[in-house]
């Protein structure tokens, strides 16, 4: 029996997982998926949406390093000593809470996803904990294609929202802080011709 | 000790302390049930999007509840 070292799997693996552009993505599925559909382009919010509770969680990892005795002066008012059991049992949980505030954050961003598959569009969203919206169209029903790049961000890092006007009951899907707006408006705009001239 | 000597006790240093600690163990629980929403979220959500970091996700959230669990064990041990 073979041995496969952890880093042979989890290296290609690293390669997509920070990825929010990602063309004919292998070993992804989505709910609902059809046997004979093929995911074409999987995007995110653009990487740099993030910059905000990475910096939040960077500041919390550092605050105790820096700042920890001053805290418990504070918290305690400086009136008595707390135990060493106690110190280091606050100390766990702060970062205990900040891998937790990490950890949740990058799970809203990996799985709010835009598919773009050879028959549909489909936009999952997952807010917080409990809440879950998936919409999809298919290509034939989109009607019209609109990219916007707004903000000094926005130009500076090209990234913004595409919208997508669909002739179902849903009538307007928002790729919202995309990567490279522009070609995906192309790409859906092609799509969309090639399907409607079948 | 009646109610009133309870909350004088408060508001000496050691009486203070022992509070925190009570507070800080029962945020410890409160944050286990969000670690257990965690699993179940990561559960949902591997199955609605289906990727090769599925069971690196899963274990994540597993090790990150069973930790929490351990942390309010080991407060209740030691404090």
């Amino acid at each position: 029996m073979y041995f496969t070292p952890s880093f042979v799997i989890i290296k290609p693996m690293t390669k997509t997982l920070f990825k929010s552009f990602l063309q004919n993505p292998q070993n992804i599925l989505f709910d609902g998926e059809d046997p004979d559909e093929k995911v074409l382009y999987v995007l995110r919010r653009s990487f740099i949406t993030n910059l905000g509770w990475l910096l939040l969680t960077a500041a919390l990892v550092a605050i105790p390093w820096t700042f920890w005795n001053d805290i418990l002066k504070i918290l305690f008012n400086g009136t008595a000593a707390i135990s060493p059991q106690f110190s280091t049992v606050l100390f766990l949980f702060w970062y205990l809470f900040t891998f937790g505030f990490f950890f949740q954050n990058f799970l809203n961003w990996f799985f709010n996803v835009y598919i773009i598959s050879n028959k549909r569009i489909v936009d999952m969203d997952f807010y917080g904990l409990i809440y879950k919206r998936i919409s999809e169209s298919p290509l034939r029903n989109i009607e019209d294609v609109t990219s916007k790049i707004n903000g000094t961000a926005g130009v500076i890092f090209n990234f913004g929202d595409v919208f997508i006007q669909t002739a179902a009951e849903k009538t307007e899907f928002e790729f919202s802080d995309v990567d490279n707006p522009s070609k995906i408006r192309d790409i859906l705009s092609d799509l969309v011709t090639e399907i409607k001239m079948k | 000790m009646n109610i009133s000597d309870f909350v004088i006790q408060l508001f000496t240093p050691a009486g203070f302390i022992q509070l925190m600690q009570f507070l800080t163990v029962f945020l410890e629980i409160v944050y286990i049930i969000f670690a257990f929403i965690v699993v179940r979220q990561v559960r949902l959500m591997n199955k609605s999007f289906q990727t090769g970091a599925a069971g690196l996700f899963t274990l994540i959230a597993f090790t990150h509840f069973f930790v929490a669990v351990g942390l309010v064990a080991i407060s209740l041990l030691i404090l």
